[in-house]
């Protein structure tokens, strides 16, 4: 039994922790709202030159055969600088599912570029009626049924659609029929790919609900009334206990699901499943707690605070919410009685 | 990151499962508060003891066998999956002696220790009083030091297990001019000294293990001190803290609550709603575990960061969340316990239900904890005190 890291996973997350300091601050998500892509290419570029976007892509395909754990931290970084990109989908769905699934002829076509960050993939496991970053993307997975597809996005049609978050960019797309190639591997790796999206996804969650906690934990310790500071009332205390306790213990489940998946357990896409609804919950209470501690300041544009509001609740939504993840798992543990 | 136990731990799951299978006692023990379920648990404890089972991780001196905190983890695990008896000496296994190895001097190790591996001595714990229960460091019962002798005088109250108890490790104010956590000792009291009486107090699920304990002069030798007179405050934090923190196979029988809610969600028919309801706790269960795993781990490898309250208060809720739908899921027929008389003890769900409900209340209450996690995690200001 091992439950930590590795001090390589530690350093690649405090590496990343530095690139996003002065690629992903608050500001510089501000000054992108109102370009047209909304992205920055110095951010891309510091991904791949960091070596993320290989992590996960098999070692045949150029890449450096990696698995969710070594990017488990790395993605609970994203979550807590908010990064708007659709990291999650570019590092670690689109390339395994391409690894997974894909032919041979497929993965050398696609992967190699994935790996030095020169093709940049996006999915979509839930519809092609909300897909993200697909303008900035060369490749899209996504799911039909029981099986994986994948199309050149280049050959697809793109309806912008205006998200609740302004960091967000989502697209309709329409895959035309001749643009469509099935991952012909994708009966048997579905269920890791969602076990990955998962996973992955609550990841970032626990790092955008522990990101609001640490921000309110020092607002409270700031502002006074009636005399004290506000951080010494109880029912102040209790809702960022609360919040707290959900985050560690959701931490651990994370943590492990990610161990799972990377090794391919019986029961990763249980633990998946139960890592993103405890994240959800967690992130939930947390975006509740944050914004009600902070007052009137918190509901102001100006402050940051709306930057990890609005990415929770679009990302409660995204992986599949907290309702469908639980009827899943309900089910799943019905079918093992 | 690797989640599974190694060869030799496997190998010891076995060798403990096969003892359990060949030795556990057959059918339901009566209650140990019952004079032939007393000895019926005697029995099971002095087989456990002479088996070296009775607390493996203790050191050999004391009767254990000096194994690591993975090897009790899975012990407790196994002994949760076997639904074994109750320990008769809880109190004395989980906080009171663990305390004493952390604190005792050796001779103390060695006169305590072994009488609660064989049971010869029957530990409790007298914290609370009536008028300190969260507040304890409002304690009043009195220690007065003549000598090599220490004179107890007071109360204390909602003491589990106090009847069948011989020895009680309790907080008392040797210092009757000190106030809040200054001035108080912890110190190990064998209830059979004259000026002792215990006397009965019921729970409301029926368990008739609490009592009330009054001390009218009771002489105790200041040797039985554990750490410095007057320093108990720190001791009683060892001990709360291991109250609080172990899991002892919590997250088993919590997987095993949830089995029991899905195979009555699976009879009442599986309505949306319930399985629904089914994922979420699932998934509270799993990281539960997960916490139960991790802070094993900080145990194992000497760096001890502290989970206990985020475990203690979390682990309660979720287990009383569990056992709340399982209840909603039996609908009006939770309320009908099979052959039991309104005067009786409750068994089963009902019982760890409402056992549920108290454990929420001791070992500090889930207030206290969220207190605990504000000030000590998250450095918040500390509660104005009295
Ligand atoms: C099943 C069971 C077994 C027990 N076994 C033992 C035992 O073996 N030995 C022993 O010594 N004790 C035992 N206790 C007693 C237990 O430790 C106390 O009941 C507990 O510490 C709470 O104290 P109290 O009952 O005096 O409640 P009070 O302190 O009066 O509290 C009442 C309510 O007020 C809340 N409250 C109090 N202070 C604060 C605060 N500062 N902030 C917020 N809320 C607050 C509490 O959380 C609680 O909800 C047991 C209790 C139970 C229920």
């Amino acid at each position: 039994m091992k439950i930590a890291f590795e001090p390589e996973q530690h350093d690649l997350a405090a590496g990343f922790d530095r690139a996003a300091a002065a690629v992903a601050s608050p500001q510089v998500a501000r000054g992108l709202w109102d370009t047209e892509t909304g992205r920055s290419a110095d951010l891309w570029r510091a991904v791949a030159e960091m070596g993320l976007t290989a992590i996960v892509v098999p070692g045949q395909n150029e890449g450096f055969g990696g698995t969710l754990v070594d990017l488990a931290l790395v993605l609970e970084r994203i979550g807590h600088h908010a990064v708007p990109d659709a990291l999650l989908e570019a590092l670690v769905t689109g390339p395994v599912a391409i690894a997974r699934a894909g032919s041979s002829k497929q993965q050398e076509a696609w992967l190699p570029g994935i790996a030095d960050g020169s093709i940049r993939a996006t999915a979509a496991l839930r519809g092609l009626t909300s897909v993200p970053d697909a303008h900035v993307s060369d490749v899209l997975v996504y799911r039909e049924g029981e099986s994986l597809h994948l199309a050149d996005l280049s050959r697809c049609a793109l309806t912008p659609l205006v998200s609740m978050d302004p960091s967000r960019r989502q697209f309709a797309v329409e895959v035309p029929p001749e643009a469509a190639e099935p991952l012909p591997g994708s009966a048997a790796a579905l269920e890791a790919v969602l076990a990955h999206e998962a996973s992955g996804s609550a990841s970032v969650l626990i790092g955008l609900a522990q990101r609001m906690i640490d921000y309110t934990v020092d607002y409270v310790q700031v502002r006074e009334q009636f005399g004290r500071v506000i951080g010494s009332f109880q029912a102040v205390k209790h809702q960022l206990a609360d919040a707290t306790a959900r985050i560690v213990l959701a931490r651990f489940q994370v943590h492990a699901a990610a161990a799972k998946v990377a090794a391919g357990a019986e029961d990763a896409r249980h633990a998946s499943l139960a890592a993103r609804r405890v994240a959800l919950d967690a992130e939930f209470e947390a975006n509740r707690a944050a914004l009600q501690l902070h007052g009137g300041i918190g509901f102001t544009w100006e402050h940051d605070l709306q930057i990890w509001l609005k990415r929770g609740k679009a990302l409660e939504q995204a992986h599949g919410n907290r309702g469908e993840v639980a009827d899943e798992l309900g089910a799943a543990v019905l079918a093992t009685l | 990151m690797d989640l599974t136990f190694t060869p030799e731990q496997q190998a010891f799951r076995r060798e403990l499962q096969d003892w359990f299978t060949e030795n556990r006692p057959q059918g339901r023990l009566d209650s140990p508060y019952s004079e032939p379920g007393f000895s019926q648990h005697m029995e099971w404890e002095t087989k456990l003891h002479a088996a070296g089972w009775a607390a493996p991780s203790w050191p050999s001196e004391a009767g254990g066998r000096d194994l690591d905190p993975w090897a009790e983890f899975i012990y407790d695990e196994e002994y949760a999956r076997f639904r074994l008896p109750e320990r008769l000496n809880k109190m004395g296994l989980v906080h009171g002696g663990p305390t004493v190895m952390a604190h005792g001097t050796e001779q103390q190790k060695r006169a305590f220790l072994p009488g609660i591996l064989d049971c010869s001595d029957i530990w409790c714990q007298g914290f609370s009083e009536p008028g300190a229960g969260s507040d304890l460091a409002a304690v009043r019962t009195t220690g007065r030091i003549e000598g090599d002798t220490m004179v107890v005088d007071g109360q204390k109250i909602w003491t589990s297990q106090g009847v069948i108890a011989t020895t009680m490790f309790a907080l008392v104010r040797t210092d009757p001019q000190s106030r809040g956590h200054r001035g108080i000792t912890f110190v190990i009291i064998d209830l059979r000294s004259p000026g002792v009486e215990v006397r009965p107090l019921g729970q409301l699920h029926g368990n008739p293990g609490f009592a009330e304990v009054f001390f009218t002069g009771v002489e105790v030798p200041v040797a039985n001190v554990i750490g410095e007179v007057g320093d108990g405050w720190r001791v009683a934090s060892t001990s709360l803290a291991l109250e609080r923190g172990t899991s002892r196979g919590s997250q088993t029988r919590m997987e095993q609550a949830l089995v029991d809610l899905a195979r009555d969600t699976a009879d009442a028919g599986s309505d949306p709603r319930s399985v629904r309801r089914l994922g979420e706790l699932a998934a509270w269960v799993s990281a539960y575990e997960q916490a139960a795993y991790a802070s094993t781990h900080e145990i194992a490898t000497g760096r001890s960061k502290d989970y206990s309250s985020f475990i203690k208060m979390l682990g309660t809720e979720i287990l009383t969340a569990v056992h709340e739908e399982n209840l909603e899921v039996l609908q009006a027929g939770a309320e009908v316990m099979a052959d039991h008389g309104p005067n009786n003890e409750m068994f089963g769900m009902r019982r760890n239900y409402w056992h549920g409900r108290g454990a929420e209340i001791y070992a500090g209450s889930n207030e206290i904890q969220r207190n605990l996690i504000a000030e000590r995690q998250l450095g918040l200001p500390k509660e104005p005190r009295g």
